[in-house]
């Protein structure tokens, strides 16, 4: 590509230092050709950045997670609708393991509402302390509600705070928002 | 330093139940003990479960409990220096998994 572009310049000095409109044409294509290699670098470098933290994302935060949630479905599976106390007691536990990897998560991601995403488990914990009448079915439907709340809130945050594809970021010189005009 | 004692076994009643629950009774529990003022009297806090009483404590309850307490003392090692759990091994261990989550919690 440079013995190109030297080959046009030495072609335009010959031809008395204003270049001809072939070798404009020349000119313009290599600089489209030099833009267009590297916006494939960009891309690809951007391609991989993402591959990396989605894969250090799988095996920092979704792993650790799915494993506590397995050994709650276990308990689940195992004990079915028996309320005594050690069950009970197993389910607090796990459901407080699982709570203290989700804050462990902000020494890595430190804008991770954990607040928010530790509150979907303590929403089922209630329920399931203090849901007297309700049926196994219920206790599942509100615990698989609050597992998928739990990862869903991670996935969100991966997605729009550290890969930034979903939300929009305004630029500081963007122009802000204008009030909008109240009906008299 | 002058010390307060919470008497957790007298939130379960036999005939009707053997554990506490819930993140709004802890918070109305510890307004109800004046659990902030004790501490800003700079007295300490021993809390009582019998495990024999008291059969199951929800993650949340404590958290509930803890949470005026936090706004107060800040962290989790301010804390274990005023509390005592007087109760088993189980209790202890699930009170100081609460007080890591609240202390990262309130750490944002």
């Amino acid at each position: 590509m440079l013995l190109d572009i030297i080959h046009v310049i030495r072609t335009s000095k010959a031809g008395g230092g204003s270049a001809s409109p072939f070798s404009l044409v020349t000119l313009v294509s290599l600089a489209i050709s030099v833009m267009s290699l590297a916006l494939t670098f960009i891309g690809a470098y951007r391609n991989k950045r993402v591959e990396l933290i989605a894969k250090r994302f799988d095996k920092l935060c979704i792993d650790p997670i799915e494993a506590g949630f397995k050994e709650l479905d276990k308990l689940f599976s195992e004990h079915g609708s028996e309320k005594a106390a050690d069950y009970r007691n197993s389910i607090a536990t796990k459901l407080t393991e699982v709570n203290l990897i989700l804050v462990s998560l902000r020494s890595i991601y430190p804008q991770l509402d954990v607040n928010e995403i530790t509150q979907c488990n303590d929403t089922f914990s209630e329920q399931y302390f203090e849901g007297a009448d309700e049926t196994v079915g219920d206790y599942l439907a509100s615990y698989l509600k609050a597992k998928n709340e739990v990862i869903n809130l991670l996935f969100k945050h991966i997605l729009e705070k550290e890969l930034l594809l979903i939300k929009w970021r305004r630029p500081s010189w963007w122009p802000r928002h204008r009030a909008k005009q109240r009906p008299s | 330093m002058s010390t307060y004692t919470v008497d957790l076994n007298k939130l379960v009643d036999p005939a009707k139940t053997d554990s506490i629950s819930g993140r709004s009774y802890g918070e109305g529990f510890a307004k109800r003990e004046n659990i902030v003022q004790h501490l800003l009297n700079n007295e300490n806090i021993v809390v009582e479960i019998d495990p024999k009483r008291v059969k199951a404590i929800n993650d949340s309850f404590i958290k509930g409990f803890f949470s005026s307490v936090f706004d107060v003392l800040k962290s989790k090692r301010n804390v274990q220096a005023r509390f005592e759990i007087q109760g088993s091994d189980y209790y202890k261990r699930l009170f100081e998994k609460n007080w890591s989550i609240l202390d990262s919690i309130n750490a944002a």
